[in-house]
């Protein structure tokens, strides 16, 4: 090919559409012409630019924590040492202020009982949280407007929205929202005829079994909005102020203000 | 999807990043700072995945090459040079060569192009946001778009797609010769533009 046909040829070459062969015979002409090298720097000038006509797409926001993870599995690992013996982690003493040792494993031995039993009855008697507490109380009043949920996401998720008489109070209970690891969160979104805004976050780890969630309507009516739901997100919440970002949960649609 | 319809933002509301602040986050890159690279992660993800997703349309591969984008960023944020043409170009040219390797690599010649019923799709319709290119840059782009279609969509496929003469005579149905003067006269029309408006500029 001679020098014109491997010039016409360099606006193909920027766009990497050339032959293997045509390729070469460019590549050598590149290395000596001047003309020709300036002549691809004008088509890659033009061609760098051809990637912002690509449609603009949304990433997905786990991205961002998929990165926080390939970048801690980048970090050097740590070295664990074996934990030195009791013995040995105790600073040797004169004779007159050592501690016996068998008083050291004792007291060891009854903090860890006393945890036990603190955890133990916790967990038999945990303390309702304040959520808990309103859907019981509206619960028992006789003319609280029960709204069943029904997720269209996922079939073994129930549960029910419960508003007071006057609309001016609301909770959720929520039986079987999926248990997720950290770091996501779960998060509220009230739908009204504005528009979309976060009722706040339910942290994931809080969610597991049976979730109950007061609808934070602040000097507002229910019958001021037209649904409640809730979708999983990345931690802290939604990246966007007025809409989820991640997998939709269920919604309520609330009936219309008669 | 909930009950009323969520309207998506548009990526033309982001906010452009200096290259005062960019060169800043690069250094701080190269020390080892990953609050630096999330910074821009935050500010160029959708940008990266947009090209990638154009690329390989499909989700999964697109969101690997945008990590692989950020993660090369991460090792070789001094290989960016300022002179050479902003970040953003710099970035999604990365972008594009990384994830047609990938598309290579898995011999899946011209991805499936269908329409895909993304819930979201239907609200999205700018293109990138042309946030810190030139006069001459967007012209460029104008000019692109405003092609005859015969040339504008073999020079997309072969950007794109990264598909030969040969590939793309095939799949348009189209003589050879006739996609490559097609090529090469739209890439002609871009570049007198280039010349034209550069010694407009230096006058």
């Amino acid at each position: 090919m001679n020098r014109e046909t491997l010039l016409e040829l360099i606006p193909e070459y920027a766009l990497d559409v050339l032959s293997e062969e045509e390729k070469r015979a460019v590549e050598a002409l590149l290395a000596t012409d001047s003309e020709a090298q300036a002549l691809l720097a004008d088509y890659q000038a033009i061609t760098d630019i051809f990637a912002l006509t690509a449609e603009a797409r949304l990433a997905p926001p786990h991205l961002r924590n998929d990165l926080k993870a390939r970048l801690a599995a980048e970090k050097p690992s740590l070295t664990i040492l074996p934990k030195p013996s009791l013995e040995t982690a105790i600073s040797p003493q004169t004779s007159k202020q050592r501690i016996p040792i068998w008083f050291m494993s004792a007291a060891a031995a009854l903090v860890v009982l006393a945890v036990g039993v603190l955890i133990a009855l916790n967990l038999l008697n945990p303390t309702p949280n304040q959520a808990e507490l309103l859907f019981n109380e509206l619960a028992q009043l006789p003319d609280s407007q029960r709204i069943p949920i029904e997720s269209v996401f996922k079939d073994d998720m129930s549960g029910e929205l419960i508003i007071a008489p006057d609309g001016q109070r609301a909770a959720l209970k929520v039986a079987n929202l999926p248990v997720v690891n950290e770091p996501h969160d779960f998060q509220l979104w009230l739908v009204s005829p504005d528009g979309v805004q976060s009722g706040g976050i339910i942290p994931a780890i809080q969610a597991a079994g049976t979730s109950y969630i007061t609808i934070p309507l602040a000097g507002t009516s229910a019958s001021d909005y037209q649904a409640f739901g809730v979708s999983l997100e990345p931690e802290g919440g939604s990246p966007f102020a007025d809409r989820p970002s991640g997998e939709r949960m269920f919604f309520v649609n609330l009936p219309e203000a008669s | 999807m909930f009950a009323v319809k969520l309207e998506m933002d548009s990526l033309s509301h982001t906010k452009t990043m200096s290259l005062e602040a960019i060169t800043s986050l690069l250094q701080q890159i190269q020390t080892g700072n990953e609050e630096a690279l999330l910074q821009l992660h935050a500010q160029y993800a959708n940008a990266v995945y947009s090209v990638a997703f154009r690329v390989l349309n499909h989700p999964q591969d697109a969101e690997e090459v945008t990590q692989d984008v950020f993660m090369r960023l991460w090792h070789k944020a001094a290989s960016y040079e300022p002179e050479r043409g902003t970040f953003l170009t710099w970035l999604l040219t990365i972008t594009r060569r990384i994830a047609i390797d990938r598309l290579r690599s898995q011999n899946r010649g011209m991805a499936n192009h269908t329409v895909s019923m993304d819930a979201q799709s239907h609200l999205w319709e700018t293109n990138l946001v042309q946030e810190d290119l030139s006069e001459l840059q967007r012209s460029i782009l104008s000019t692109l778009e405003a092609l005859p279609l015969e040339q504008q969509e073999t020079i997309k496929l072969a950007y794109f797609q990264s598909m030969s003469h040969a590939d793309i005579a095939e799949y348009l149905d189209r003589p050879l010769g006739t996609v490559k003067s097609q090529i090469r006269l739209g890439m002609q029309k871009l570049r007198d533009l280039w010349l034209n408006q550069q010694v407009d500029s230096e006058q």
